[in-house]
């Protein structure tokens, strides 16, 4: 359990923003990689500064974030104590929702702390991969399984979701043609971290089973 | 960077981004908190519920709302109820720019434009200095008045905008106007001396609206004065080449040809003084000019104003009489952008012509008549702790050629001129998507890319952010503070915009900061030694309150102003209601009150083409929230409307793709297929077709009206003149 849950770990990170050492990430992941699943690429400098600037960065060009909360619905039906529904609850697309709340209420049990850069996306799949890594690290089995099952269950989403960034720039290439195709490479190279993701997370579930 | 140094910070050797040590009896406790006990826990728990009142910013109303946090999130938004504008309700655009804060499209962090034309984080620290480095440069070598700004006013933004570019040394400070209600106001202005005034439709018997339609937006207030004012059997007439969704309310839908309401409001002033249906006490007590406006109108027959715009002369003559007969509890209604706001050669004059006819009626403050009403003046602060600014003595780029246009507003189009002739070399937005709205895009980009320095500040990657150098990200408007707000009308108020949810991106900064920033890194920083809070309290204490008393209650009525109905004071250069202007005559113009026709005449074949609002956004900038996106494209709502019998003469059906063209572009988009408008015109909503790739919902969505329209200028107002444009149309097969 532990050798794929610090592979899923080592795949989350490398959608953190690691400027000039994102080799050292990609290494650590190739080494760890798990028999049998696909190991990703490492990508050249201006791929990988595509992807971090324009991709995996809020507000950026084709901003296409592996936050859950953009997933699923932003709040569930009750607003406690019998009051009325949040009111846009059913809404996509919006950070800090459930997922997010959620994982707060973990985080202060196992007493860490969300950095500042992640204030606004708790849910981030770098870190929710390394929560489930640190629950496999105390060999906590069933809470790794809870954890892929709540959190983990939105790559499939994440995926089309950048294949879809793709095909909109595509058909719509920016004027720049090296801009373009960096860009477009970034987003396959997101595409294709994002499956080997949820190729390990399926793999480490069924380990559990 | 910041971010990414912050996480490099974690642990970098282990590669780890969450910090502590880890409970380790906790990781291994068996079981755990999963998200359905959690959510089940929760809706049995009660959560730390708490209230604050705001003012929206889904228009430029600034409604009050109240709105309701659980455990610190945003959970339901509502209208205030004390509000003048709001009274209990807030419109879809208010709900729907509540998820701003939350939203995955807006901008987080300071962004800079690379040489390639791509954007990439760039830190405040580093933003500010090299900012204050070209404007340092540019005031060097050309002066102050080589820098401008742009904003779309808001509380905190007219404020600090205005004071810091006359920190700075520069007047060049616009508004929107010139693409909204530039024209009307300033006609106004010129007829009355107020920019505005208001129907008093708890009393009024008949209201006639010139293409403005509040069904549309934007006040929930002006639809529950309507809806009033037809229950108690006002006649409202919709004078409008659409059938808009005020509908609902009214008696009579006019539909005129676009560009020509000029001609029905003088054939309805000829009626009233040919017909000696005027109010001699009125016209003779309080006015100049009459008898030059009389001479003049004469010419403007009902026959004559039937073969301009298309209005059958026993209508007009109708309307006429309708209206001498309900005066004075009657008024042709202000308007605001709509059909003569900033739309064509003749809108200033429209303007002046419909207070003209507001004149005749003897309405001008009369119970249901046009009421010209005051606003709360704020009182001098102390000067210690808010130095006054020395007036820059050069003159705002733009007035000497465009000197009707209103002084608090200027002409923004000045500015592309500005950049064209290289007298603009640095230019700030605020709150301004003047690309996409103000004037055709790609005359605006071009433009902007002469400018040494283009910086604008948003929340989201808007086409103007796209045109800049430097984008730098405000927080959404229920995260951040502003200045008081101050309401005038028959009560005066003031009201607050307070942070009702903490900051979702702490990289974000409210306006006044970013303009604090700004000052320091351009040398001016003197002139804001003060926080908003201490700005707004001592605002607050110049009218009889406090910052406590207004953030408490959200809205508190200040003084009674006096109101009373009765002719007003005219604060016109004559003291009186002008039909004739002296700042006209020196602008070249025809002093006296009259007919101006429109610019652009479709030829056979071609097709006015109109535009406005839907009720769901507010010009381009709600168009990528998702929930407003999903309504637009749900209801297919970026249509191009098509008469049934012009559509049945072109063999298009509702639903088919058209190509729509100018002189300046086409695009293909679907038609709507209606009975509810004129034959001759077509409507296409005026908030689409965005070509920011930041705005994924947005992009390429629709068309925008602007792309369309030539760059020209109302003289003498410097107005967008936003439908002087004849188009053609044509199915598009494949």
């Amino acid at each position: 359990m532990q050798k794929r849950a610090n592979y899923v770990r080592a795949l989350g990170a490398l959608f953190a923003l690691w400027g000039a050492d994102y080799p050292a990430a990609y290494e650590e992941a190739r080494a760890g990689a798990i028999e049998g699943l696909s190991v990703p690429a490492v990508p050249s400098a201006p791929v990988r500064r595509r992807l971090e600037n324009e991709v995996l960065t809020l507000g950026s060009l084709a901003a296409t974030l592996p936050v859950e909360s953009l997933y699923k619905p932003w709040a569930s039906a009750s607003g406690g104590d019998g009051g009325e529904p949040a009111q846009f609850g059913a809404a996509r697309n919006l950070l800090l929702g459930d997922s997010a709340q959620h994982m707060r209420v973990l985080y202060d049990g196992l007493e860490l702390d969300v950095p500042p850069a992640y204030e606004a996306m708790p849910d981030h799949v770098a870190l929710l991969t390394e929560v489930a890594c640190l629950y496999a690290e105390a060999g906590n089995g069933e809470a790794v399984r809870d954890l892929v099952a709540d959190h983990l269950d939105w790559l499939d989403a994440y995926e089309e979701a950048l294949a879809a960034r793709l095909a909109a720039l595509e058909a719509r290439p920016l004027p720049g043609a090296q801009h373009h195709d960096e860009l477009a490479a970034a987003l396959a190279h997101g595409c294709e971290l994002a499956g080997a993701l949820t190729r390990a997370i399926h793999d480490l579930s069924q380990s559990l089973r | 960077m910041q971010e990414k140094e912050a996480l490099m910070r974690c642990n970098p050797t282990r590669r780890t981004f969450l910090k502590g040590t880890a409970a380790t009896a906790a990781l291994a406790a068996v079981g755990t908190c999963s998200v359905t006990a959690w959510q089940a826990e929760r809706a049995e728990a009660a959560g730390a519920k708490t209230q604050g009142a705001s003012l929206c910013n889904g228009c430029s109303s600034k409604c009050g709302l109240v709105a309701t946090t659980l455990d610190g999130r945003l959970w339901t938004v509502e209208g205030m109820e004390a509000h003048p504008y709001s009274k209990g309700t807030l419109c879809g655009r208010g709900h729907g720019t509540a998820q701003w804060a939350y939203s995955d499209g807006r901008l987080t962090q300071p962004m800079k434009r690379a040489e390639d034309g791509s954007f990439a984080p760039i830190s405040w620290d580093d933003a500010f200095a090299e900012i204050g480095a070209k404007v340092q440069e540019i005031l060097a070598e050309a002066g102050p008045e080589a820098l401008a700004i742009v904003q779309d006013p808001r509380p905190s933004g007219k404020y600090y905008s205005k004071r810091f570019m006359n920190a700075l040394g520069s007047a060049n400070v616009y508004t929107h106007a010139a693409a909204c209600n530039l024209s009307k106001e300033s006609g106004i202005q010129e007829a009355t001396g107020a920019s505005n005034y208001s129907v008093d439709f708890p009393n009024t018997k008949m209201v006639v609206f010139i293409g403005r339609s509040y069904g549309d937006g934007i006040r929930p207030s002006s639809v529950k004065s309507l809806a009033g004012a037809a229950d108690k059997g006002a006649r409202v007439v919709i004078v409008d080449p659409r059938l808009n969704n005020t509908g609902i309310f009214a008696t009579d839908w006019v539909p005129i040809k676009p560009g020509t309401d000029i001609a029905l409001l003088l054939g309805i002033a000829n009626v009233l003084v040919a017909n000696d249906l005027y109010d001699h006490e009125f016209v003779e007590q309080f006015t100049v000019g009459f008898p030059e406006f009389a001479a003049q109108v004469a010419e403007y027959t009902p026959a004559w104003a039937e073969g301009v715009c298309d209005v059958p002369a026993d209508t007009i003559v109708e309307l006429a009489e309708a209206l001498a007969a309900a005066a004075p509890a009657c008024a042709i209604e202000p308007s605001w952008r709509a059909a003569f706001g900033c739309a064509y050669q003749n809108s200033f004059e429209t303007a002046r012509v419909v207070c003209a006819v507001n004149a005749l009626l003897g309405c001008w403050g009369q119970k249901g008549g046009a009421l010209i009403t005051s606003s709360p003046k704020v009182g001098d602060v102390d000067p210690a702790k808010f130095p006054e600014v020395p007036k820059p003595t050069a003159k705002r780029v733009g007035d000497a050629e465009f000197p009707l246009a209103l002084s608090g507003t200027g002409t923004n189009l000045a500015v592309l001129n500005g950049c064209n002739d290289g007298t603009v070399q640095g230019v700030f937005f605020y709150n301004s998507n003047a690309v996409q709205g103000y004037a055709q895009p790609a005359k605006w980009r071009e433009a902007l890319a002469k400018a040494k320095l283009v910086v604008t500040i948003d929340v989201q990657m808007s086409e103007t952010a796209l045109a800049s150098d430097y984008v730098l990200p405000e927080c959404t408007v229920l995260e951040r503070m502003e200045l008081p707000e101050f309401i005038g009308g028959k009560k005066h108020y003031v009201a607050l915009r307070t942070p009702v949810i903490d900051r979702v991106h702490p990289e974000t900064k409210s306006c006044d900061e970013i303009f604090v920033g700004l000052a320091e890194a351009c040398g001016v920083g003197q002139y804001f030694p003060f926080t908003v809070e201490e700005l707004a309290d001592a605002q607050l204490a110049t009218v009889g309150t406090s910052l406590d008393a207004v953030r408490e209650a959200g809205i508190v009525e200040l003084a009674d102003p006096g109101f009373q109905f009765g002719t007003p004071a005219f604060k016109t250069p004559t003291e009186k209601f002008q039909f004739t202007s002296a700042k006209v005559a020196e602008a070249g113009l025809n002093p006296v009150i009259g007919y101006v026709p429109r610019l652009v005449e479709p030829a056979a074949g071609e097709f006015s083409l109109i535009g406005g609002k839907q009720g769901i956004h507010s010009h381009t900038m709600t168009l990528n929230l998702e929930a407003l996106n999903a309504i637009s494209r749900e209801y297919q709502l970026e249509r191009l409307w098509m008469a049934a019998s012009d559509a049945a003469e072109l063999g298009i059906a509702d639903g088919d793709t058209v190509e729509l063209s100018s002189s300046e572009a086409s695009g293909r988009v679907a038609v709507k297929v209606t009975e509810r408008l004129k034959p001759g015109v077509l409507f296409l909503p005026t908030h689409y077709g965005s070509t920011s790739p930041y705005l994924t919902r947005a992009q390429g969505f629709g068309l925008n009206m602007m792309d369309f329209i030539p760059l020209h200028l109302e003289p003498a107002v410097g107005s967008t003149m936003s439908q002087e444009v004849a188009v053609t149309v044509r199915k598009v097969e494949d």
